[in-house]
């Protein structure tokens, strides 16, 4: 996909800046399957004694490591967990509730990066209070598709972003499960 | 040289159409802010460029607004819309279109890339293409397109018709983005580069 991708955003770190906006705003990170987890955990649970690392991604690492983790996943055990003992792993048939109770407490933004197939099943229970959306300057042409199905949602657009010498747009909504 | 700019309203999964390629699916998020868009559009531009289907789903609609302009089925955005379509000539690009429409010509499909070509040398405004995503893939497909607008709704379609044909060789800058106070609608504004791709 990024073949193609336009000469003057190379080295663009403008979408790692947003992201570490989310992790610096959240107390709680959600994550969908055991495949993710262990690659989210591989990457940044490594990261800082890896080779060239930016100061973003350095920060991103050091809110991300310590910060409480919820995995929604049927597969992964206990015994995969660490360095990331601050995780929690859920059931996928009781991740509605659990997500729900999570809600209830008080704290600060529970976010899921990535994640589709866990957010589009929690977007239909009413669980997902806003979508943070990057769009790049890119042609896919194919891939997996957004939405799963077409969930009976209304979406407000709250606020759209966009950055010097970046070609990504952010475009965040609010949303309102149909009644 | 005339630039050739696309205009085409997309869901915000990147659906075009729906499955049958039914443009009802996204007269939800076709407000005024479209009809405007394109009526600025259009006081750039001289040649409206169009596909086959699009020209013919367009003549289904907008002779009628033109012969009855102050009937109040219509809204002021098409009324203006209408009127700015009034000074800019159609070329269809079709083999099996028929008939003759004042200030409309057609083009072949295997004239249209010269064709083309030669329209954007020539001397003039804009060369506006809306709809006709057939058409305009393939153009891109060729380099002959300059700039895409793209506006994104906060509609959710599940399925359709995707707004871009395969992995095409196009290398896009975003130039501009716009909101409006009354819309949940974005454009996105972008500028294809014409020159070789760069492998990242």
């Amino acid at each position: 996909m990024f073949d193609y991708f336009h000469e003057d955003y190379s080295g663009d770190q403008h979408f790692g800046d947003y992201n570490l906006e989310r992790w610096r705003s959240a107390d709680t990170f959600v994550l969908s399957g055991r495949d993710s987890f262990l690659g989210f955990k591989d990457y940044w649970s490594k990261y800082a004694s890896g080779a060239n690392p930016t100061a973003i991604r350095l920060e991103t690492a050091a809110i991300m490591n310590p910060m409480e983790k919820i995995v929604v996943s049927n597969r992964l055990t206990d015994d995969e967990l660490a360095p990331w003992n601050n995780t929690r792993i859920v059931k996928i048939a009781d991740s509605h509730t659990e997500i729900a109770a999570l809600k209830e407490q008080p704290g600060r933004d529970i976010v899921i990066f990535g994640g589709c197939t866990l957010w589009n099943d929690l977007l239909v229970h009413g669980l997902v209070d806003e979508l943070h959306f990057t769009i790049f300057p890119l042609i896919a042409g194919e891939g997996t598709p957004l939405f799963v199905g077409r969930p009976p949602v209304s979406l407000k657009l709250i606020s759209s972003l966009t950055w010097e010498g970046c070609g990504n747009i952010l475009a965040c909504y609010k949303l309102y499960l149909n009644k | 040289m005339r630039k050739i700019i696309v205009y085409n309203v997309i869901s915000l999964d990147g659906y075009f159409t729906g499955l049958a390629n039914e443009v009802s699916v996204m007269f939800p998020m076709m407000g005024n802010v479209f009809d405007s868009y394109n009526t600025e559009l259009l006081g750039t531009a001289d040649v409206h460029l169009m596909g086959r289907v699009s020209f013919e789903l367009f003549q289904g609609f907008w002779p009628k607004v033109a012969e009855n302009p102050t009937s109040d089925e219509w809204t002021d955005a098409q009324r203006d819309l209408s009127q700015a379509g009034k000074h800019v000539r159609g070329i269809v690009v079709s083999d099996t279109l028929k008939g003759n429409w004042q200030g409309v010509s057609i083009i072949k499909r295997q004239d249209a890339y010269q064709q083309i070509a030669e329209l954007k040398r020539q001397e003039g405004k804009d060369i506006l293409i809306t709809g006709s995503k057939t058409l305009w893939n393939d153009l891109l497909a060729h380099d002959l397109v300059d700039e895409i607008h793209l506006l994104i709704g906060n509609l959710v379609l599940g399925q359709g018709i995707s707004v871009f044909e395969g992995n095409t060789p196009a290398s896009l800058r975003l130039i501009n983005t716009r909101r409006w106070e009354d819309s949940d609608n974005v454009l996105l504004h972008y500028e294809v580069n014409h020159k070789s791709p760069i492998i990242e």
